[in-house]
């Protein structure tokens, strides 16, 4: 009797052991409870490996549910703005404007910048920086007030009444409806963001064997890169380094001879003197389709680009020492514009993956 | 009474294996390795170097502000005393990209660049060797085989179908007006440039008491031959290593500049 008192005794520890080491395993719970279907990134093999945070794995429902908010405007104040507006795909998700228009015609303060390969981008979003991960970045426009000028409550609840939203936040995240919140909206908005990969251009072509480059294309490619001596250095690739066609970092390009009552840039985020006036420097890819040029749009064409670094750029302490004066030839000019015309990718600005499910 | 037996060994199994995943962190090893940290410093005629901040004297009455100085190391590795050549030894580091781009201030030039490496094996060592510039193994490889970040995810040049392997930019006041309005860009890369330094000193690994290993270079030393020959902005502003001549002199004088103090 007391052997059988015993052994039930230390069974019924042993069993509560279990369980407490099994909850523990907190993922064996999670795993039970949701699986969404994993997404693998087709990368190109010439890009380094984008940097997925693992608290936000990509997912076909997740980026499902993203491509809807992003291209719905039940995220601005008045319903009239999505993000779509100001990054459209015809334009390799920017938005032909000097200024991006918000709600009620209120125009923004820098240009809309492209979002092609927009998921590589590590080392700080925006124009000056200011989100280090898409999912942070994600939080500013809706509540700007020169964007979507809502509140995330707003949007919250919205979203919670929605017919369709609780049921694609739950196939996404396995949340209910009364935890719909705004960082899964920015979770979802950023998974959409990382599928958003350009990499077949007619530069991409070449590259890979598929195409061949035109006399003229060649040899503003070879300027480009500064690659020969029998031919002039533009000095571009420096910054906007291939295959992304920008190092992603911060430069101050001289586009202006002070910056009293300018846009600092980055300095206006970091408080450091050295960094005003340094703004991401944009990719490439695509720039044919993405005009206006310059953080402010203040070039319209790239004729006018090339012209402001053929004229090595207005001096002050830390404009970069890449900018500096070429002495480009109009012929340089014309070869370079048609280089920079093969990073139009047709198929990135044509993919229906990308486009509005609406 | 045997199928509880069975019971019983089946659970402890699998408390065992629980076990294991809930704590896999301890290992036999730990008493046998010790930490290494390696430190970077740089500075201009020995005084610290600032991006941007500072000016500094130059040869030929030239003034010289920096915004960027970085460069590539390979393979860091210790000389094991056991070794009877250099050839082994145990790698602290593969690849590392030595920027001193934020070295802004003062406290930062202090804190200088730090690697930190865990768990290299403990004992005597007799010296240390360090590649300057991207080993072949990696200079023949591209940023598609590296993650967001790694060093070699970036400074990777196309059309040399290689790395940069340093890089210098500033500017230079020819006259000592107060204008730095030269611009100066060296960006210096191939394999031919490949150097490997080696410094002779007994070093000893212990566990619990980090091992630091302090290194510096002196950016002047880059820029000027002890023999008074110095690389004059009046003339030049700037090598893609399309002057061969140009990558040699900074190639050369970067692995004479690099110190272990």
């Amino acid at each position: 009797m007391l052997n059988k008192r015993a052994t039930f005794f230390v069974t019924t520890i042993l069993l509560l052991l279990v369980l407490l080491l099994i909850g523990l395993q907190q993922d064996f719970f999670l795993q039970k409870t949701h699986q969404p279907s994993p997404y693998v990134l087709d990368e190109p093999d010439l890009f380094y490996k984008m940097a997925q945070p693992s608290f936000n794995p990509l997912s076909e429902e997740g980026i499902f549910l993203g491509r809807h908010l992003f291209y719905d405007p039940i995220l601005s104040l008045d319903s009239t703005i999505s993000c779509a507006n100001c990054h459209q795909q015809k334009l390799a998700f920017t938005d032909g404007r000097a200024f991006s228009e918000g709600i009620e015609g209120h125009l923004g303060k820098r240009s809309s910048p492209s979002l092609a390969n927009i998921g590589y981008h590590y080392k700080g979003l925006f124009w000056d920086g200011r989100s280090i991960s898409l999912e942070a970045q994600a939080i500013h426009p809706v509540i700007d007030t020169l964007e979507m000028g809502n509140t995330w409550e707003e949007v919250e609840n919205r979203l919670k009444k929605h017919p369709l939203y609780p049921k694609l936040f739950k196939d996404a995240f396995g949340i209910k409806r009364k935890e719909i919140k705004k960082e899964w909206v920015a979770k979802a908005l950023s998974q959409f963001q990382r599928t958003l990969i350009s990499t077949d251009s007619p530069y991409d072509q070449m590259v890979a064997g598929k195409r061949k480059f035109t006399e003229q294309e060649w040899r503003g490619m070879t300027i480009f890169f500064d690659a020969s001596e029998e031919l002039s250095f533009s000095e571009c690739g420096h910054c906007h380094t291939d295959p992304l066609f920008t190092h992603i970092g911060f430069e101050n390009n001289g586009i202006d001879p002070d910056l009293i009552n300018r846009d600092k840039g980055k300095g206006a985020i970091s408080g450091k003197i050295f960094e005003e006036g340094q703004f991401k420097v944009p990719t490439l890819r695509n720039i044919a389709v993405t005009a206006p040029y310059m953080h402010d749009g203040r070039f319209k064409t790239l004729e006018e680009v090339l012209e402001h670094y053929n004229s090595g750029g207005h001096p002050s302490p830390n404009v970069s020492p890449n900018v500096r004066p070429l002495n480009l030839s109009e012929q340089d000019k014309k070869d370079l514009i048609a280089f920079l015309n093969t990073l139009t990718d047709s198929t990135f600005i044509s993919n229906e993956a990308y486009s509005s499910p609406f | 009474m045997r199928s509880t037996s069975i019971f019983f060994g089946l659970l402890s199994f699998l408390m065992l294996g629980l076990f294991s995943c809930v704590n896999d962190s301890t290992s036999d090893g730990d008493d046998l390795v010790g930490n290494v940290n390696v430190n970077f410093k740089s500075s201009f005629k020995g005084q610290p170097l600032l991006m941007y901040e500072n000016a500094y004297n130059y040869e030929a009455g030239m003034d010289l502000r920096f915004q960027l100085f970085q460069f590539y190391i390979s393979h860091l590795t210790l000389i094991s005393e056991m070794e009877d050549t250099i050839s082994g030894g145990e790698e602290l580091v593969d690849i590392a990209l030595i920027s001193f781009k934020d070295i802004t201030s003062q406290p930062a030039a202090n804190e200088g660049i730090i690697l930190q490496v865990d768990n290299i094996p403990a004992g005597k060592y007799k010296g240390i060797k360090v590649g300057i510039g991207v080993a072949d193994d990696f200079n023949g490889t591209q940023p598609g085989d590296y993650s967001a970040g790694h060093p070699l995810s970036d400074n990777y040049w196309t059309a040399a179908k290689g790395y940069i392997f340093s890089k210098i930019e500033g500017n230079a006041d020819l006259n000592r007006d107060g204008a730095f309005t030269e611009k100066l860009t060296f960006h210096i890369g191939a394999s031919e440039l490949y150097k490997e330094k080696v410094f002779i000193e007994d070093f000893e690994v212990k566990p619990g008491t980090p091992l630091s290993l302090d290194f510096n270079i002196d950016l002047n030393n880059i820029l000027v031959k002890n023999s008074g020959d110095f690389l004059d902005f009046r003339q030049v502003t700037q090598d893609h290593t399309n002057n061969l001549e140009i990558a040699r002199f900074i190639s050369e004088n970067l692995g004479n500049s690099l110190s272990l103090e």
